[in-house]
């Protein structure tokens, strides 16, 4: 079927991806095999899509798109959850950093100042 | 009073306009003022300075929360007894100063609040209706509650400022100060004070819009 091997094909792309920016020391190696063991199973249900039946049977639910979809938004809320977490992190660390400056530049014109007397 | 010593801190954004006559006005009730240059992209910190003031200048814009995060940890390491924040853009008195830290010289408060809403004053109504949902959200998501949760001008003893924790970049830090002073059971006393809305003030503060964001933040704050 196309959708297969389009599925294949995007799943292939997205380990390459993974891959290239664990090279580039943009990922630690837990997100590297969180992430590569998230497409390996896309790929898998893609190319098995009797696995999301099994799925379905096992949730309760209808069919196993419908499982898929489930499944897949409940991954999407939390990802985004992580994101907001993380730049919200970043932006306090950033704030920090800025603060740190601002303070060790006053202290420095203060020690300037008493220099001057 | 002459035995507090009293440090008022002023965070700014782009007040160049305003930011000298503001410090000026300070520097009649006490001589230690620092301007926190938000990273400004007009002269505020340079007219701060000739002004008078001690500026301490934000490389690049952190928003509100982060200037006044600033400001406490500027505090925390001067001798300051009291602390008093108060906007940069001139809609607070500096003359109501003394009325606002009374409390806090007599003993009776940890934290004061300069209240907008307990005396005779012109507020737009899109500031009063900003502020009765801000006060609303504040008590809902931490369960505090004081009249005027986003009034800018506020006096902390050190006994506050040297253990609150602060953690919120933008308007939402005005939430975060009542929940801190609430959890940490300060004593809180709140002053009634003037305020002067004009074209130039009343464009700044919160939007709609920025109070949807400070919404989101406020939720994801109580989330995480």
């Amino acid at each position: 079927m196309i959708i297969q091997i389009l599925i294949t094909l995007f799943v292939l792309f997205a380990l390459s991806r993974v891959v290239i920016r664990f090279r580039a020391g943009e990922m630690t190696p837990r997100e590297c095999l969180f992430w590569f063991f998230f497409w390996v199973v896309v790929g898998g249900v893609g190319v098995y899509p009797n696995v999301a039946s099994w799925l379905a049977i096992a949730l309760g639910v209808g069919r196993g798109a419908d499982a898929i979809v489930y499944v897949a938004l409940l991954a999407i809320f939390y990802i985004l959850f992580r994101i907001f977490t993380r730049i919200e992190r970043i932006e306090r660390n950033i704030t920090a950093l800025v603060r740190e400056i601002a303070l060790r530049d006053a202290r420095h014109g203060h020690d300037h100042e008493q220099a001057k007397k | 009073m002459s035995d507090v010593k009293l440090l008022i801190a002023i965070p700014a954004y782009n007040e160049a306009t305003r930011i000298d006559l503001v410090v000026r006005e300070c520097l009649k009730v006490s001589p230690d003022v620092i301007v926190i240059d938000d990273g400004s992209t007009d002269s505020t910190g340079q007219y701060a300075a000739q002004a008078g003031a001690h500026v301490l200048r934000h490389t690049i814009n952190r928003d509100l929360g982060g200037a006044l995060q600033t400001a406490f940890a500027y505090a925390r390491e001067s001798d300051a007894d009291v602390l008093v924040t108060i906007d940069g853009d001139g809609q607070f008195s500096p003359g109501d100063i003394p009325r606002l830290i009374a409390p806090i010289v007599a003993g009776d408060a940890d934290v004061v609040f300069g209240s907008r809403f307990l005396q005779e004053n012109q507020v737009p109504f899109k500031r009063r209706l900003g502020n009765i949902v801000a006060n609303i959200v504040t008590w809902f998501l931490f369960g505090a509650h004081v009249s005027d949760t986003q009034s800018g001008f506020r006096a902390f003893h050190r006994a506050a400022f040297a253990t609150m924790i602060l953690h919120t970049n933008g308007m939402e830090i005005s939430s975060e100060i009542v929940q801190e002073v609430w959890n940490r059971k300060l004593r809180i006393a709140e002053v009634p004070v003037s305020v002067t809305y004009d074209a130039y003030t009343g464009a700044k503060g919160q939007g709609f819009r920025r109070g949807l964001r400070t919404l989101g933040a406020l939720i994801l704050r109580r989330m995480t």
